[in-house]
């Protein structure tokens, strides 16, 4: 398998370091778990159908001290034991704001309240920049195709 | 009586203090493809349609007037392949914004022949120009999108 071209992040030259500035936005914006952005960037990739960040997200999570028991189990994180309520209220919220293709009302009150109630604004932000993040990458790289297997 | 709507919290893109410098560099990125502002406006709008994103459809119309697209567009670009107004260019960048932006839950979301299309009539610099705009778009709508970012205000 190989890509249909380079990523569009290595060939506009400005594109790289925006890319890496937006995500130290996020990660130094607050105190929101790595743990928690971790899932939250696997889940959105896996509705997403993006193989590149699948891979990537679940080998960087796994250096990072993530569990493969959690790591298997986030596709269908509702049936699992395996996470807090903070981190199903992130993960819900990440389902809803990347399903926001032809859908009326796609992020529901029920949901963001639940949200809203587990983290402080600076600490959604963090979360909703990163559900954002997450969403351009899978677009870069699904829609090169570019193959799974490396990592960032 | 006028529908005011207020946003669940001030935008993300505010609150984190680095984020909006990262957001304008990213935008500035696509600026270097070397792709006409007038498709880049027609990619930003097609995918916010999609989105339902109520602020980015009222800026990006807004926005895209000002670089000069035809009322004409504008107003056919939600059904633009039965329109006569877009160029082949167009039509190719359109049908990858949409198909680029409608990933979840697709199998084979972006088709060859779709990329092909876009790959026929764009080089390479474009090409990720345009990618890079669709994504960048897809960003904007979820933070737009998630809370509640009434159209026509500033954030």
């Amino acid at each position: 398998m190989s890509a249909r071209m380079p990523n569009p992040a290595a060939v506009l030259p400005e594109a790289g370091p925006a890319i890496f500035q937006l995500i130290k936005a996020v990660q130094s914006g607050g105190d929101v778990p790595g743990t928690t952005l971790g899932l939250v960037h696997l889940r959105v990739s896996q509705i997403n159908g993006c193989g590149y960040c699948v891979v990537g997200g679940a080998l960087t999570a796994q250096k990072e001290g993530e569990t493969d028991e959690r790591l298997h189990s986030v596709a269908a994180w509702r049936e699992t034991p395996y996470f807090t309520d903070e981190e199903r209220a992130a993960l819900a919220l990440a389902e809803y704001a990347t399903r926001l293709a032809d859908r009326p009302d796609a992020v529901p009150d029920a949901v963001w309240d639940e949200a809203a109630r587990h983290y402080d604004e600076k600490q959604l932000a963090q979360i909703v920049l990163w559900i954002g993040v997450s969403n351009l990458f899978n677009r870069l790289n699904a829609t090169t195709r570019q193959p799974a297997g490396g990592t960032w | 009586m006028a529908h005011t709507p207020k946003a669940r919290m001030t935008n993300p893109a505010y609150v984190l203090a680095d984020a909006g410098p990262a957001i304008q560099n990213l935008v500035k990125a696509t600026r270097q493809g070397g792709v006409d502002e007038s498709i880049l406006e027609l990619v930003h709008l097609r995918a916010s349609q999609i989105n339902n994103c109520g602020f980015c459809v009222d800026y990006g119309a807004k926005s895209a007037r000002k670089n000069g697209v035809a009322d004409e567009k504008l107003f056919a670009v939600a059904a633009w392949r039965e329109a006569p107004y877009f160029s082949d260019e167009e039509r190719a960048a359109l049908a990858l914004a949409e198909a680029a932006t409608r990933l979840a839950d697709a199998s084979d979301a972006v088709p060859d022949e779709v990329w092909d299309a876009a790959a026929d009539h764009f080089d390479e610099k474009q090409l990720a120009a345009i990618v890079l705009m669709v994504a960048v778009t897809n960003l904007f709508n979820r933070l737009n999108v998630t809370v509640r970012q009434p159209a026509g205000a500033g954030f």
